[in-house]
């Protein structure tokens, strides 16, 4: 009897939470494949003949988001790839370091310096966005990569020092002293030894730095322009003069999503991972 | 390497000898850290710059702006829009924690055991976590629209009356939250989990040879084990609440009326809407004293939390 | 046509004349003539700024589409490379002020209007354009400034005395367009309810009411813009308060929006909402007005802006093409008042290409091309000769529901359109503080608490 109810209760939690997460998407999903009059229509209309127009409109379209030229959007997709990968290799380039160098207390101050880099994940962004913005034009880098690239290390530096270092906590002593008696310098350590150890880390830090840099709208919103406009501000641009576009929008909004999903199927275990920022493994 | 350690606090590993070879090291560790730290050097300089222009009365009309101490300040805590926004913001902040928390929770002990039909939900709660915030808001204030959306249709066909979700001020603020909560709630839910896949076996069953119920065992071995998790989730809900824009922004721009206009939003408006950039500093600046803060006591509960377990 | 002529000028001169109510502080006067020392002694030469380029921001509007295909010919004329930003109106703004705050001059030249000129003017943004005007050597020899209407050509100048001084001193802008404001009904909906098209405000009311009983479904009797931002109090309801003889200043220059007249018409507004409005109403911007009167669920768009007339009468984009009228705002105990809005045309003070920028907007407001804008769906026209175009009246007196009815209410409109309210750089943020204590009235009921608070913090930002 017990165990009957309990799988009762089970089914009816686990239809409950996939209604809460899926039917949004699969609701803009839908949007996404309406022509207007579908997406205005109501009541709302769950079977109805679906169109790719709405895709087409924003990769290939004239008319697409707003007024904007043809495959603008596809513009904003390589601005974002460009900006948010390059903040991550940057992220990387001096992270991996600094995380090595803070682990296992290498250094006075270790905790620290660690918690300062953490802080900044915590800072609001507009208390840098807005003296950046002003400095930016003065350096002529606003509405460049570099500024952006600059700009979205507020948000993937802490990640990426804070995960690597939790992997890094974990590498056996015996490797890195294995490595210091064949004659390997810190550096040497690191990068010929550790780092291939802790690949999967690295992974997961870049992975989560990514998601939240791809994610982000306020620096995108201050500090881009033309030239480097992410997709999270071209898709404001479905809000024009006559109509919200919304087959427009949803049918961005799904593109957008992409390279989450491809990361999500492929590297879940290491974005779970490196969620917990080093409490377990 | 099965026991869990904690990032902070871990003991020194080599005992300091003061030797030439190790100077040469601490040098490279130096030096392994200074880029990162001029990166975040170069971030902060600017902020410290922000902060001192808050102490002016910078505006767009003003020509040359000039020094006027705490102004700013006593201006933001005598002016009604700045104190209900202090208000809203920690009332969202609380709504997040008391609905996200638990339901997190929920989550992970729902999704703990190893099923395939778990195996299914673990792999979809990542989805929202994917999805830039502002294409969940936009997709969920579509749905929401009191008379042309589709959850008040739906509510209605069941004999649910419709809300005016986000068109009302007494309903906003929670329809924000709910957007958040599907939005975020995964986050904390993974974290969660994984801290219960992380809960030695040996635990476990010593707790079910003493013959303890499953509410037993989990008051007394899984919630304690999960305390530093649990502490960690509420430290990063509680930052990124406090500082929410991206959510709020493109869905309400803060209204109606104030009622979601919390701090992060009323420092954009006085910064690109009213040329203030003086006062939209000194707003940022208290919110984020108010984030150090909390992050901070939070950071400690965590290491006591973290030194308990072990 | 005559008459045309003289109506489309007295646009916003009744309220150029006013001012007189504060001294105000004058901030940075314009120092020289920037301009007009621009190629002295030399003749027009289209081709003078050749192989230079200038951004432009645009903000969403049919103005924008009606350019764009302009652009091509301009550049082959001039050798001057034209690039343009096109921002939808919230992003725009913010993006625009950010941009001339930094004083870098990303943008040479971007659509504006008065309210916002004031705070751009006043903190020394944007160039005053006389000399460029005045200047043989740059600009088009029948480029004629006097064939734009007066009173909207004025509305671009401003001498920078906070409060006063609309119209006068330096001119900031050159307009491209301008709207008012007046009743769009559905004859049908009227007819099937049996009511005639209200003239007052207290009609609007009662025609409400009876449409409420006569509509059906998801269909609603009225729907106006509500959200709590300037617009609301600068345009839509700032017209029906005027007519009420409320105003934002009197005559001592006291702030005054919660007098009883101010209490009685904030009451009416909103039971006007609430008797035909659905119960979202308070979130509706001009999006939802535009597109939802032209999905066709609603019977009346109460005072909004006459040139959505433009895509209600747009078989692609509308569904009531064919069933759709025009009438004149209706008139307060006070008098019959509607607010202007104008889009004007801006050149950044930091722009590093002066010259090509102004050889652009010289061309976009000469008379052949705005013609050619406003053929394109670029309402209303604010130059006099577009009103003489036959080309550009059979358009319009196709609209409504019968022959030269828009073009009737349009002309009735402009003799009483005008800029309501005094200059000053922080009137945004004075008005989005009205229209909240009109919001927030609709979900409380205590207006007239509402408005006095309100009118305390007003106080605090325009009189310190």
């Amino acid at each position: 009897m017990k165990t009957i109810a309990a799988r009762i209760g089970f089914g009816i939690a686990f239809t409950g939470l996939a209604v809460f997460i899926l039917f949004p998407l699969v609701w803009i999903l839908m949007m996404s494949l309406k022509d207007y009059s579908d997406v205005i229509a109501y009541p709302p209309k769950f079977l109805f003949v679906p169109t790719l127009d709405n895709y087409a409109d924003v990769l290939f379209g004239s008319g697409g988001g707003g007024e904007a030229g043809a495959g603008e959007f596809r513009q904003y997709l390589l601005n974002s790839v460009l900006v948010s990968g390059g903040a991550v290799l940057l992220s990387l380039a001096v992270g991996v370091p600094a995380a090595f160098a803070l682990s296992r207390d290498r250094i006075r101050g270790a905790d620290h310096f660690a918690f300062t880099f953490l802080s900044l994940r915590f800072a609001p962004e507009l208390a840098v966005i807005i003296p950046l913005y002003v400095i930016f034009q003065q350096l002529q880098i606003y509405d460049t990569y570099l500024g952006l690239i600059l700009s979205h290390q507020l948000i993937t530096i802490p990640l990426v020092i804070w995960i690597v270092r939790t992997f890094l906590a974990d590498v056996p002593l015996e490797i890195e002293e294995a490595a210091q008696l064949d004659g390997c310098g810190p550096w040497g350590t690191l990068l010929r030894v550790v780092a291939p150890v802790i690949r999967p880390g690295i992974a997961s830090a870049a992975i989560l730095a990514f998601i939240f840099s791809w994610n982000n709208l306020l620096m995108g919103l201050v500090l881009s322009g033309p030239n480097t406009r992410p997709v999270t501000v071209g898709i404001l641009q479905a809000i024009g003069f006559d109509q919200v576009r919304w087959g427009w929008m949803a049918a961005a909004a799904m593109i957008a999503a992409v390279p989450g999903m491809i990361i999500a199927v492929y590297l879940q275990r290491h974005l779970v991972r490196g969620l917990t920022m080093g409490v377990g493994k | 390497m099965v026991k869990t350690r904690p990032v902070v606090g871990i003991p020194p590993v080599t005992k300091v000898k003061a030797s030439s070879a190790l100077k040469r090291q601490r040098r490279s560790y130096l030096m392994m850290l200074l880029p990162a730290l001029l990166l975040v050097i170069g971030i902060m300089i600017p902020f410290l710059q922000g902060v001192a222009r808050s102490f002016t009365n910078e505006k767009g009309y003003v020509p040359n702006p000039t020094f006027i101490g705490f102004d700013n300040y006593i201006s933001l805590f005598t002016n009604s829009t700045f104190l209900t926004g202090l208000g809203v913001t920690i009332l969202y902040v609380v709504l997040i924690l008391a609905i996200q928390l638990p339901l997190a929770l929920a989550i992970a002990l729902l999704l703990e055991k190893a099923s395939p039909v778990r195996r299914i939900g673990r792999n979809f709660i990542v989805l929202p976590l994917l999805i830039p915030p502002i294409v969940a808001g936009l997709m969920w204030k579509t749905m929401m629209q009191p008379s042309a959306g589709v959850l008040n249709y739906l509510m209605e066909l069941v004999g649910i009356p419709g809300s005016t979700w986000l068109t009302d001020p007494a309903t906003a603020l929670i329809s924000v939250v709910l957007i958040d909560t599907w939005a975020f709630t995964s986050f904390s839910a993974l974290i969660i989990l994984a801290g219960l896949q992380a809960l030695p076996e040996s635990l476990r069953e010593a707790a079910s040879i003493d013959g303890a119920g499953w509410w037993s065992t989990f008051r007394h071995i899984a919630l304690p084990w999960l305390a530093p998790y649990i502490v960690l989730v509420a430290l990063f809900r509680v930052a990124d609440s406090l500082k929410q824009f991206d959510l709020i922004w493109p869905v309400t721009r803060g209204g109606p009326l104030n009622s979601t206009r919390l701090l992060h939003v009323q420092g954009y408006e006085e910064a690109f809407r009213f040329s203030s950039p003086a006062m939209a500093m000194a707003i940022i600046f208290v919110l984020w004293l108010i984030i150090y803060l909390s992050s901070f006591l939070l950071l400690r509960l965590w290491r006591r939390t973290i030194n308990a377990v072990e | 046509m005559g008459k045309n002529i003289t109506v489309v000028a007295a646009i916003a001169v009744a309220t150029l004349l006013m001012g007189a109510c504060s001294s105000g502080e004058v901030i940075d006067p314009a120092e020289g003539n920037p301009g007009a020392d621009l190629r002295a002694g030399e003749a027009y030469d289209p081709r003078a700024f050749e192989g230079e380029s200038i951004n432009m921001l645009l903000i969403e509007h049919p103005f924008v589409n009606s350019l764009r295909p302009l652009i091509p010919d301009f550049e082959a004329a001039t050798g001057i490379t034209v690039n343009l930003e096109v921002l939808n109106e919230q992003q725009g703004f913010d993006k625009l002020q950010a941009d001339l705050s930094a004083g870098v001059g990303n943008y040479d030249l971007f659509m504006t209007d008065p309210l916002h000129n004031w705070q751009y003017s006043a903190a020394g943004w944007i160039e005053p354009l006389d000399g460029y005007v005045e200047n043989d050597a740059i600009t088009m020899p029948d480029y004629n400034i006097d064939d734009f209407a007066p009173g909207v050509l004025d509305a671009g100048r401003w001498n920078r005395e906070l409060l006063t001084g609309l119209g006068e001193g330096s001119l900031w802008a050159l307009p491209v367009n301008f709207e008012s404001y007046n009743l769009t009904y559905r004859p049908s909906m009227f007819e099937d309810a049996g009511v005639e098209v209200p003239t007052t405000y207290e009609d609007v009311l009662d025609v409400t009411e009876s449409l409420a009983t006569s509509l059906s479904g998801n269909n609603y009797p009225i729907v106006t813009r509500f959200d709590k931002y300037w617009d609301l109090t600068y345009l839509t309801f700032g017209s029906m308060a005027e007519s009420y003889g409320v105003n934002l200043l009197n005559d001592d220059g006291e702030v005054d929006i919660a007098s009883d007249a101010s209490v009685e018409v904030t009451d009416l507004f909103i039971d006007i909402i609430k008797a035909g409005s659905p119960q979202d109403a308070s979130a509706f911007t001009w999006y939802e007005v535009l597109q939802g009167m032209a999905s066709g669920r609603f019977a009346l768009a109460l005072n909004e802006a006459d040139l959505f007339a433009a895509t209600y009468e747009n078989d692609a984009e509308s569904e009531i093409a064919d069933d759709v009228g025009y009438a004149l705002i209706p008139e307060g105990p006070e008098k019959r008042a509607a607010s202007a809005w104008i889009w004007q045309l801006s050149m950044a003070q930091a722009s590093a290409d002066k010259g090509a920028a102004w050889t652009f907007l010289q061309w976009l407001t000469s008379a052949d091309v705005l013609m050619q804008t406003h053929l394109a769906g670029n309402m209303n026209p604010v130059r006099l000769s577009a009103w003489e175009d036959p080309e550009l009246a059979a358009l319009v007196d196709t609209w409504g529901s019968e022959p030269g009815q828009y073009r009737e209410v349009l002309e009735g409109t402009a003799e009483i359109a005008a800029i309501n309210y005094p200059p000053h750089p922080e009137l945004t943020r004075a008005l989005d503080r009205w229209a909240e204590a009109v919001q927030q009235s609709f979900f409380d009921g205590n207006t007239k608490a509402n408005l006095e608070s309100a009118a305390s913090d007003i106080e605090r930002i325009l009189l310190p």
